[in-house]
């Protein structure tokens, strides 16, 4: 090899090394998928379950599979209990063997299984109310339909049944318009505990009144009691864009509420639904964030129910109001063919009921099942909410339709005074 | 110049007051026959008037065996005594002139000059000077010959007790000499109480003796060193002992270590040993000193008139070093001892040095304050557990532990773990500094074989060790890897040596495969760079026997890791860590691309096999690392290949000769050395910042027994040692409350492991388990750790009940498991490989046989100049 040649070469080695180095491809970044939670979390909360001071709470769990499962008290030493169902089974569980006193909410875990569903029933006297029980969500929730006005009480529940320390901001809305006293801004829920929230002495006064609640650090599960001329509880509610509202028997008076949890403005109509399923837009209009409008149900005018759309997430609950009873309800955000109803308590000169929306324009049919007992086969004329008296005797149940309808179940004492809640719907 | 002496002259009585009588002792001794030195007596000009024999019965069946003993048999008429070794032949005119110069000068001692009897005149002694710790200063080289250089008379120290005249009122008042020292000790003993008796010593040039054998070179060292301890305890006042009895034994300490670097184990021993006699002197001491105290006529300060500053022996041991470094560089030799000494400072090498040490000391400095940063595998090293789990057949205790013998830097770790007293930071810190001043010389040294010079091989040892190349190496936290880096220059200058013959031969072999050997220990995979280098090497400067040397070195150097070849994974090390990158791509490139256009184009026909060699690692090297599938490891050798290749590069740049060209040259050296100036300023070496350091310390003060196991998830690369990886993030365990080096290695997923996957699939990301610390606890896991940025969806953790969140440490997420109880520890290791450990016994013998051997081919002296080291240029051969 001539010098020349040789010089040009190592030149021409190395330009050519440096070249084809520098245009190879990048090492190909990794492909990761984004790992989110699952939406069936194995476990409930029953937030606004109440023991002592008159209280006498059941938290009853049903489910339609064989399931292994476990129920503990937040903030309560000692190991969990554990039970079996079978299928077509319930669980009864009293609050008060946990705690004497006090709001207690109670952790429902599923270990293993299929879907479960639980609900809280509270007794007191002859007053009853139902909750339903949740898991966390990270998502803001709401907790609608609360008064402080004169002889009204109403108590924010956050329990937070997590090893690690929570921390909430509460927005509040009244019909003064935004309504959050400064304690209840930001606050902390240590970890395996309760908070409770008075609302009766800082924010007297308000007879239209509902929270936003978002959760910044850790996770909690949040409920409201309310209590004056009668009680009634409500688990928080997370927000959607189409809800259903039933107007059972006891319901033509009341107020209806949407409520914004979007962290923008969101625009909402409302339909009524009348017999023979036919829908009409009663009412529309837009919410800035976390601010909430109560509709008369009276004004409205539905006899069947309502169905609630919005263009961004929001919440929506009714307050019923009859005589000597304010029932506070969620709406249902999903109308589906099977639902699990976990009533609890067969308590004497307490009636339980089922009440079933249909929004279809078609009139259906709906079995409903007492576990361990017979079933009752219901006809569901088209646009309306029927509603049975069921003896469910404390052992669940399942309504099953042949189209899908939104299943509410409640109690209803010799007093008059009812309640009503979401029934779990079935995937 | 002197000569032998001869017995022609007669001799001739000496009695008047100007002709004093003399009488002669010679000390004999069961192994010395005196018939010289008495046949040398009878030649003397100047005759003695009695001979004594001491340790001997003489003609005459006169038989003394001490001082007292001399002191009481001399004759009346005596009144100089000459003390004299039976083992020397005095020239006939010797005593002649000590007699007359002691009466000349007045002087209560005088000496003479001492020729080592073998026909060279090399000098033994011509008086000398002691330090203030008693160490002597002779001011003669090794084998200087006797050129009259010291021929004047004058006052000393001390004069050797070879040939010394005395006055008899002096012998007599100072008892003699102390017969419990060495000869040298004793003389330097009785002259400083001679003086402090008030007495001067002078040495008598003109009087030469011949000695058999130097007495320093027939006395145990030990007992040398102890005699010099007792001379100074016997002398010194008290006011002086305070200082310089402590001072003197750090002295002797710090020697001694400091002679370990030169692979001397004895001065250290013989320090040790010296201090013990010395103890065990005590009472004579008392006693010496007490007899003096009634003589003594001046201070401390006399003494000290003479006496050098400093430690003599430090300066001796400190020239030797600095002769040995920069023989390293530049393997140049010098003459005497003291030229060397003054020729390493005044070379080019021995700045650039002090530069390159002052660098690193900059460099490394946040090492210093802060220790190493525990990062990736920049871990600290353990205890003897590291050692069996590398070198003694294992089990490797990483994460649920396996049966697989770990990588050998776990056991290099673990050495340096209990040499140093078992501190892990000084460990880790002093193998980082070796490994930086190991790869400085080596790579002075590489470039030095190729044939470049002083300054190029600084620079090249910068571009080598902060350029781009090892520094993309380094920021992924491969510390085991960067250590490779040091031996690896030593090693392929092994290789690509001229050839040697015989003993030299299989000394270079075995350098070779030691270097091979340690960067191996360091990192495996870079045997491969010694194979490529011989082989690049023997295309390119058609030196066939370089592939050779290197295959046998890559051979060698795997066997020294021989436990890792036979029971390690390689793959699992090729696999580990993050893919590492040049830093600064652009700029390396530039520098690259110019300084290979430079050279080419404007260097020497000679330097073009070096060019060749670095422009062909440089280029493979470059397009490994590019190579976008290639495991961590393999990227890793690719650049270590390439950072060497750039560094003979930078060398062929500075050695640019037209001026012009040479400023362009510069800029690319500047560019390559870029790199080098942000790794000096940034204080770590290229390391990432630390991570790990403390960080667990919880584990061991919050574990509800004793330290347990946790669980670590973060991004990829963010954990200590080797990870494994799961849908965007890592994540392993780690035992004890530090990740430590020993655990760094985890080995391919056990039964334990694939279900500790299947727990974090099933109960953290797939399943939202409300107890996912009753899983885990399963493992024996407590806590556990989340080093926030990674894909792992940590709101996961907010949602259970058995996981309590601990505020320890503001930058990771702490868990601890509430599930978990004690006892609970599983693992899955079981026995150690028999196979492996007795290859660890192997790889041990090897390393001992090849030191040895290294050592017994080493002969510096006949390594052929720089010149001859030229490698013949690429396609001059085929003209």
């Amino acid at each position: 090899m001539s010098d020349r040649a040789a010089r040009f070469g190592i030149l021409l080695v190395v330009v050519a090394a440096l070249v084809v180095g520098f245009l190879l491809p990048a090492p190909p970044e990794e492909v990761v998928d984004p790992l989110t939670i699952p939406g069936d979390p194995p476990y409930v909360v029953c937030a606004a379950a109440l023991a002592g001071s008159g209280f006498a709470s059941t938290v009853g769990v049903v489910t339609a599979s064989s399931t292994i499962g476990a129920v503990s008290g937040v903030g309560v030493d000692g190991p969990p209990e554990e039970f079996q169902l079978e299928g077509d089974d319930n669980f009864v569980f009293e609050v008060g063997s946990l705690a004497e006193l006090g709001v207690t909410p109670i952790l429902v875990e599923r270990l293993t299984g299929g879907q479960v569903g639980a609900g809280v029933l509270g007794l007191a006297g002859t007053q009853a109310t139902t909750a339903g029980c949740q898991p966390a969500t990270s998502a803001p929730v709401a907790l609608l339909g609360m008064a402080t006005s004169e002889g009204e009480q109403s108590t924010i529940v956050l329990a937070n049944p997590f090893a690690v320390e929570a921390t909430a901001r509460l927005v509040g809305a009244s019909e003064f318009g935004p309504d959050t006293v400064t304690e209840l801004e930001t606050v902390r829920v240590p970890a395996n505990s309760t908070l409770t929230l008075p609302l009766s002495q800082s924010m007297a006064g308000r007879q239209q009144l509902g929270f936003t609640v978002y959760t910044d650090v850790g996770a909690v599960v949040a409920g409201m009691a309310r209590s004056g001329p009668d009680i009634a509880s409500s688990e928080a509610i997370t927000g959607a864009q189409q809800w259903f509202v039933p107007l059972p028997a006891f319901g033509v008076s009341g107020h209806l509420i949407v409520h914004n949890l979007a962290a923008v403005d969101a625009n909402y109509r409302l339909d009524a639904v009348n017999p023979d399923g036919v829908t009409e837009e009663v009412e529309n209009g837009a919410l800035v964030p976390d601010a909430e409008i109560w509709l008369s149900l009276e004004d409205l005018g539905a006899s069947g129910g309502y169905v609630v759309t919005a263009d961004e997430p929001v919440a929506v609950a009714v307050v019923y109001t009859g005589d000597v009873t304010r029932v506070v309800s969620t709406a249902s955000p999903a109308s589906t063919v099977a639902w699990l109803v976990p009533i609890s308590s067969d308590a004497a000169g307490l009636d339980t009921a089922v009440w079933i929306l249909n929004p279809d324009e078609a009139a259906i049919t709906a079995e409903i099942a007492v576990f361990g007992g017979r079933s009752v086969e219901v006809s569901l004329p088209a646009g309306t909410t029927t509603g049975r008296i069921v003896p469910f005797r404390g052992r669940g149940g399942m309504v099953t339709a042949t189209g899908p309808v939104a299943v509410f179940y409640g109690a209803i004492s010799d007093g008059g005074a009812a309640s009503m809640t979401l029934a779990f719907p079935l995937e | 110049m002197s000569s032998s002496p001869t017995s022609s002259a007669a001799p001739s009585s000496a009695t008047s007051p100007a002709t004093p009588a003399v009488a002669a002792v010679i000390l004999a001794g069961p192994s010395i026959d005196p018939a010289g030195t008495l046949q040398a007596l009878r030649a003397q000009v100047y005759a003695p008037a009695q001979t004594l024999i001491v340790g001997r019965a003489d003609a005459q069946g006169a038989a003394v065996r001490s001082s007292a003993e001399v002191i009481a048999a001399l004759a009346p008429d005596i009144s100089l005594v000459w003390w004299i070794h039976g083992d020397t032949r005095p020239r006939p005119d010797a005593l002649g002139g000590l007699v007359r110069e002691l009466i000349r000068t007045d002087a209560a001692v005088a000496g003479s000059k001492v020729l080592i009897d073998d026909g060279t005149d090399r000098l033994e002694s011509v008086g000398g000077a002691t330090d203030v710790y008693g160490d002597v200063y002779t001011g003669l080289d090794p084998d200087e010959l006797d050129l009259e250089q010291y021929d004047v008379v004058r006052e000393v120290s001390y004069v050797s007790a070879v040939s010394l005249l005395v006055r008899r009122d002096v012998l007599r008042g100072l008892g003699g000499f102390d017969r419990a020292l060495p000869p040298q000790a004793a003389s330097l003993d009785f002259c400083q109480r001679v003086r402090l008796a008030g007495g001067k010593v002078v040495v008598v040039p003109s009087s030469e003796v011949f000695h058999h054998s130097p007495c320093a070179a027939t006395a145990l060292a030990w007992k040398e060193q102890g005699g010099r301890n007792k001379a100074m305890l016997v002398a010194y006042s008290l006011l002086t002992l305070a200082w310089v009895v402590p001072m003197g034994a750090l002295v002797g300490l710090a020697d001694g270590l400091a002679q370990l670097a030169l692979a001397r184990v004895r001065p250290l021993l013989s320090t040790l040993a010296s201090w013990v006699w010395t103890l065990v002197q005590v009472p004579s001491v008392i006693a010496a000193r007490n007899r003096l105290r009634r003589i003594r006529a001046v201070s401390d300060e006399e003494l000290f008139r003479f006496q050098v500053s400093g430690s003599t022996r430090l300066r001796r041991t400190f020239s030797e070093l600095s002769e040995r470094f920069n023989a390293a560089i530049d393997e140049n030799e010098a003459g005497s001892l003291a030229d060397r000494a003054k020729l390493a400072w005044r070379r080019p090498s021995a700045g650039l040095s002090i530069i390159s040490a002052i660098a690193v000391l900059i460099g490394t400095r946040s090492i210093w304050f802060s220790g190493p940063p525990e990062v990736g595998f920049a871990l600290p090293p353990s205890g003897l557990s590291g050692l069996v789990a590398s070198y003694g057949g294992g089990p490797n205790p990483a994460g649920f532990g396996s049966d697989v013998v770990v990588p050998p830097i776990v056991g290099l770790g673990s050495v340096a773990y209990l040499l140093l007293g078992q501190r892990p930071n000084l460990g880790s810190a002093l193998l980082l500094l070796g490994t930086i001043a190991l790869a400085l010389l080596g790579i002075a040294r590489l470039v030095r074989r190729m044939g470049a010079g002083s300054l190029a091989g600084f620079v090249a040892g910068w571009v080598y060790l902060g350029g781009a190349a090892l520094v993309g190496v380094s920021s992924t936290g491969n510390w085991p890897a960067l250590l490779a880096a040091g031996p690896l220059p030593w090693a392929i200058e092994a290789v690509v040596a001229p050839a040697a013959e015989g003993r030299r031969r299989v000394g270079r072999l075995a350098s070779a495969g030691l270097a091979a050997g340690f960067a191996a220990v360091g990192y495996p995979p870079v045997l491969v760079v010694v194979a490529l280098s011989g082989l690049v090497w023997a295309l390119v400067a058609r030196r066939f026997g370089a592939a050779g040397l290197g295959l046998a070195a890559t051979a060698l150097g795997s066997l020294l890791i021989l436990p890792y070849v036979l029971g390690g994974d390689l793959n699992d090390l090729l696999q580990a860590g993050l893919h590492p990158t040049i830093a600064n791509e652009w700029l390396w490139l530039l520098g690259i691309g110019l300084g290979t256009a430079l050279v080419a184009v404007f260097s020497s026909r000679t330097r073009l096999a070096s060019i060749w060699w670095a422009g062909l690692m440089v280029s493979a090297g470059f397009l490994v690392s590019q190579s976008p599938t290639l495991a961590p490891g393999i990227v890793t050798v690719g650049l270590l290949a390439a950072a060497l290749g750039a560094s003979v590069l930078s060398a062929n740049l500075v050695e640019l000769e037209m001026p012009r060209v040479r400023l362009i040259g510069g800029l690319a050296v500047a560019v390559l050395l870029f790199p080098a100036v942000l790794t000096v300023a940034q204080g770590r070496m290229g390391l990432p910042p630390d991570q790990w350091t403390d960080r667990l310390d919880f584990v061991r003060t919050l574990s509800t027994g004793d330290p347990t196991r946790a669980l670590l998830i973060g991004p990829p690369g963010s954990l200590p040692g080797a990870a494994r990886n799961l849908s965007g993030f890592d994540y392993r365990t780690v035992h004890g409350g530090q990740a430590t080096l020993t655990q760094a290695y985890l080995a391919k997923p056990g039964a334990l492991d694939l279900e500790l996957r299947r727990v974090i699939d099933d109960h953290l990301l797939a399943g939202v388990d409300l107890r996912p610390g009753a899983a885990l606890a399963r493992f024996g896991i407590e806590w556990l750790v989340i080093v926030p940025g990674s894909e792992f969806p940590t709101e996961i953790l907010e949602r259970q009940v058995d996981l309590a969140a601990r505020p320890v440490d503001t930058d990771l997420v702490v868990y601890q498991n509430l599930a978990y109880s004690a006892g609970s520890d599983p693992t899955q290791q079981g026995s150690a490989s028999e196979i492996a450990r007795s290859a660890g016994w192997g790889s041990g013998i090897l390393l001992a046989v090849l030191v040895a051997v290294a050592f017994w081919g080493r002969n510096r002296r006949q390594l052929p100049v720089p010149v001859e080291l030229t490698p013949e240029p690429v396609g001059v051969a085929s003209e």
